[in-house]
């Protein structure tokens, strides 16, 4: 267990290619390519449509689940999340959310800027994988006052490779990604794409689980 | 934001987390004591430090939007003895900025290595910039061609106000004056403080300037770019005496060498 466990460490370490991996079988054969999922190891090639048929599933009650899992608190931290970015301090922003899929930090984007700096020239582009997701979040727009507004769209799209026709180089004030760079398969590729689309000097913004250093806060369930 | 985590960890080395009556607290004596010691430069740095206020956030965003300050945001390089090459500047052709810089040193007996390290500032990236902005006031000074005597520093301190905006340069500003003499006073405010302001707030921010990369650049094209020309300052016989044996001491080592 130990021995598989150093040996996704290492694997984990080299970004694009891996050379040793868990499997004794040829090294250049992408079934043996593996990446995370969750507390699983699988291949990596499977992680796409693995992640897709979770969220496919939830999609309707995302929210919920959310609500559930973490008792109230993810609007916390997605609060705190926007608040820090302060869209809007220094103008209307053009910005990005990438797998926002339900648009909770679209919304939040908006609404920030709204109430502390009247603004409402900034616009988010939600981007997201799974279709799903994205018809939850445009009906979830639908009861706030930006829909048919040019300030929310909503388009799918791999965060690993944004269409160059839609989303051109150096176009956006902010790129958010809020728990969606775990689910992506490769995260140098998102990386790549966040670079390309983001303007010189602008802002990435990743919200993410990490480890908790409080020992009683940090116990895994 | 920030005031509802208390946390006491240092985010760079040297950090000094302080809570807002901490804060207020040095500021405050911080102030009165470098107004009776203005020799107390670590004191005049945690004024800086605990009045800094959103000048930082500014300066960061002024660097972001531009292609010069963002490779400093990114490289973040320091100036010291260590990191610059002082015997190099003075092999330069006359009329360079890095020669001129040397020159400056020389008559001035300043050393690049006085600067206090940044404490109070909570973010390591507005510490940075902090750290840029102290690190480079020689530079400041050098490329305004001001000495360091009171007068000169209290000109300095109104053009660094007009053209970075910190607290400290107009706390120094206000504060500094009442301990010269009436002649000084006289000369700071009818020659330096006008040119100070006046060439401040046109010439360009100057903390988005990478100097290191620029020392064999002709001083007066920078001068130009920068937008800073005439400046009003008055040298002392002294120090150009100490600029005529520092010169031979030059050709002397590159004769040799």
């Amino acid at each position: 267990m130990s021995l598989s466990l150093t040996n996704l460490r290492r694997c984990l370490a080299r970004n694009k290619t891996f050379t040793r991996c868990i499997s004794s079988s040829s090294s250049s054969n992408p079934q043996n390519k593996t990446t995370s999922f969750g507390f699983q190891t699988i291949p990596e090639n499977a992680k796409e449509s693995m992640v897709k048929n979770v969220f496919d599933s939830v999609a309707s009650k995302y929210d919920l689940m959310n609500d559930a899992m973490s008792m109230g608190v993810h609007r916390l931290w997605k609060d705190q999340f926007v608040g820090d970015l302060k869209p809007g301090r220094r103008g209307p922003m053009k910005c990005i959310d990438v797998a926002g899929g339900t648009g909770d930090i679209a919304l939040r984007i908006l609404d920030f800027a709204r109430e502390n700096y009247a603004d409402r020239e900034t616009s988010v582009e939600v981007v997201d994988i799974n279709d799903q997701m994205l018809k939850e979040g445009y009906r979830r727009f639908k009861k706030t006052m930006y829909h048919n507004t040019s300030q929310i769209s909503f388009h799918e799209a791999n965060a690993q490779s944004l269409p160059v026709e839609k989303f051109l180089d150096n176009s956006y004030d902010l790129y958010t990604i809020a728990f969606g760079i775990r689910n992506v398969t490769s995260i140098p590729a998102v990386l790549e794409e966040a670079y390309r689309v983001l303007k010189p000097g602008a802002t990435f913004a990743c919200l993410e689980f990490n480890r908790v250093d409080n020992p009683i806060l940090g116990t895994s369930v | 934001m920030r005031t509802r985590l208390i946390n006491t960890a240092p985010a760079y080395p040297g950090h000094i987390p302080l809570n807002s009556f901490e804060n207020a607290f040095l500021a405050v004596g911080s102030a009165v004591m470098s107004l009776l010691d203005p020799y107390r430069a670590d004191l005049i740095a945690a004024l800086g430090e605990t009045t800094a206020g959103p000048a930082l956030p500014r300066l960061r965003d002024i660097m972001l939007a531009s292609p010069e300050g963002r490779q400093i945001l990114k490289d973040r390089p320091r100036i010291n003895t260590k990191t610059v090459d002082i015997n190099a500047l003075g092999q330069l052709p006359e009329g360079t900025w890095g020669r001129t810089y040397k020159t400056w040193l020389e008559r001035t007996g300043v050393t690049p290595d006085s600067r206090e390290p940044v404490h109070y500032v909570d973010d390591p990236e507005l510490a940075y910039v902090m750290q840029r902005y102290r690190e480079c006031h020689d530079f400041y000074h050098s490329i305004c061609n001001f000495s360091v005597n009171v007068e000169s520093e209290l000109a300095i301190k109104y053009f660094e106000f007009a053209n970075l905006g910190l607290p400290l340069a107009a706390i120094s500003a206000i504060g500094g004056p009442l301990r010269l003499n009436a002649k000084k006073r006289r000369t700071l405010f009818s020659e330096y403080v006008p040119w100070a302001l006046k060439y401040g707030s046109t010439s360009q921010c100057l903390i988005t300037v990478y100097w290191e990369k620029r020392w064999e650049q002709n001083v007066e094209d920078l001068r130009t770019e920068l937008r800073i020309r005439d400046s009003p300052a008055k040298w002392s016989k002294k120090s150009m005496a100490t600029v005529a044996s520092a010169e031979v001491a030059n050709s002397a080592d590159s004769a040799s060498s």
